[in-house]
């Protein structure tokens, strides 16, 4: 895998965050919010697999992105 | 960043991190050992008491030397005193209780039973862990595992379930049925994978003989032990799983109240610590200094993976020996404990002035012609008073009993040529020790109390 695909990867993940967080607020489901928290934890978990997390919890590297801190590799 | 890992290559689960140049792998721990320390000392009172009485404060921690200089070590007995404050968990929790998945606690072989709490995404990772050695060895999802245990409170094996399931391997429970029965069940649905305690295994290979079965015949192609120095710590151990059941066998090295830190190594000379969840230090269990490289000390873990408990610069008591400066035939950059756990320092005894550890006796013991797997180390008083060690073997079945004391004094004289120090073995008959489900206790501390480890020995 090349810097740039890993690079484009990452991107990928964390706009799919953005969409996974976007639902949990709207949704009123709770079997839906269940599911969709699952999802985001493995989406946190496949960018730990590329070193691309540092604040080691998926909420606070949520906190983090919104408060528009610089991402890591 | 220049790193590009080679994805081609089939023989790792994650070559991204398992093959990353040290450099970068240890650029990476220290931001994540920065992000653990302030979530720790504002999450846990555990952690804040502790770093406050140090007078540090997360900012202090900027570099790698930091951390091994100012950060102060945390104990089993500090988790469990901070958990006795406000049963079950006090000071040492971090998240809020609704959010803890699974709660388990310590065997006990070693003291009293420390608990452990998961969350859902920490029983993830805990079972990924193990995926790196599953994989490593040649498992696939297409293989099974039969679980041979008792779905207890042990995280073991527990987390290797998780682990099976992260692969998308088939999970074959073995729970709540005698060892007849575990072996018919695995005559009948045929897994490839056995997972139990070493000392288990040789009890199942055991039944089978009783029971008029070939183990070899179970189909069995992979043994996947823990919770006791297993198939790399013990080389005989290895040979006689592998030559009874026809299979691979291998180990991995975990702290249950951490994670399964060090999946196994292909090459079967150690195992691996998996750097993407772990960081750790080894150092001299006197002193608490970090040893050199080749040098064994006592491993202190750090977890970037179970957050609900946070381990940070945790004393393990387990004795390992370390390499980490060139990468390992198997490819991976990962530290290797070469050998697995070597011992435990509450098992470490000095006898006439030669430090004795666990798994060298037990290995030149094993070495023996005559010798059965079983066997317990009992630490006593000499009558000077100075510590001395007996050695109680099972002998094989094929010994008469007229030769017993002649295989004792063939494995003294072993001992002594091996460790320095004669140390009397008595040889029992076939059957005379327990057998266990889990880990086998095999150390007996019989000096008075003033005198003995502060352990559960």
């Amino acid at each position: 895998m090349t810097s740039d695909k890993r690079e484009e990867i990452v991107r990928l993940i964390r706009q799919a965050r953005e969409s996974v967080w976007r639902a949990i607020e709207m949704s009123e489901i709770p079997a839906l919010k269940k599911a969709l928290r699952d999802a985001d934890v493995m989406l946190h978990w496949s960018l730990w697999h590329l070193g691309a997390v540092e604040a080691l919890t998926p909420e606070a590297e949520r906190e983090a992105v919104h408060k528009g801190k610089p991402s890591t590799g | 960043m220049g790193f590009v890992p080679v994805m081609a290559d089939d023989r790792f689960w994650n070559p991204y991190w398992e093959t990353m140049p040290r450099k970068e792998l240890e650029q990476i721990q220290l931001r994540r050992i920065k992000w653990l320390i302030r979530y720790a000392y504002e999450n846990t009172s555990l952690y804040h008491r502790k770093y406050h009485q140090a007078g540090l404060k997360p900012d202090d921690i900027k570099t790698m030397d930091d951390f091994i200089k100012k950060v102060p070590f945390v104990t089993k007995e500090d988790i469990q005193a901070a958990q006795a404050e406000s049963p079950p968990f006090g000071g040492a929790l971090a998240c809020d209780y609704d959010e803890i998945l699974h709660v388990f606690q310590t065997s006990g072989t070693t003291g009293s039973p420390l608990r452990i709490p998961f969350t859902h995404y920490d029983t993830i990772k805990y079972g990924e862990d193990w995926v790196y050695g599953f994989w490593a060895v040649g498992i696939r999802p297409r293989d099974s595992f039969y679980f041979a245990f008792g779905w207890g409170m042990y995280a073991g094996f527990w987390s290797c379930y998780w682990g099976a399931r992260r692969l998308g391997a088939k999970v074959i429970s073995g729970g709540g049925v005698s060892t007849e029965d575990r072996i018919r069940q695995m005559q009948a649905l045929k897994p490839t994978v056995l997972v139990a305690t070493p000392t288990y295994a040789l009890y199942i290979a055991e039944t089978c003989r009783k029971m008029g079965v070939d183990p070899k015949s179970l189909g069995l192609r992979y043994f996947y032990g823990a919770g006791e120095p297993g198939p790399t710590a013990l080389p005989k151990l290895r040979e006689e799983l592998e030559t009874t059941f026809g299979i691979k066998a291998y180990e991995l090295y975990g702290v249950a109240e951490v994670g399964a830190i060090a999946p196994a190594c292909p090459t079967q000379v150690g195992v691996h610590l998996n750097e993407s969840n772990y960081h750790c230090l080894v150092v001299d269990p006197e002193s608490g200094e970090v040893v050199s490289e080749g040098e064994r000390g006592e491993n202190v873990i750090t977890s970037f993976a179970q957050l609900a408990q946070p381990i940070i610069k945790y004393r393990t008591k387990d004795i390992v020996e370390w390499h980490y400066s060139e990468p390992c035939e198997c490819g991976r950059t990962w530290v290797l404990y070469k050998g697995s756990v070597l011992g435990r320092t509450d098992y470490v005894v000095k006898i006439r002035g030669i430090n004795v550890y666990q798994t060298a006796v037990e290995n030149i013991v094993r070495s023996v012609p005559g010798t059965s797997p079983h066997l317990e180390m009992h630490i006593r008083l000499d009558e000077r008073g100075m510590d001395d060690m007996l050695v109680r073997v099972e002998a094989d079945p094929s010994v008469a009993k007229d030769s017993y004391r002649e295989l004792a004094e063939r494995i003294e004289e072993e001992l002594r040529a091996a460790i320095g120090v004669r140390l009397e073995v008595e040889v029992v008959s076939p059957g005379s020790l327990p057998r266990y489900e889990l880990k086998a206790k095999k150390m007996f501390d019989q000096r008075p109390k003033e005198r003995r480890l502060q352990t559960g020995v």
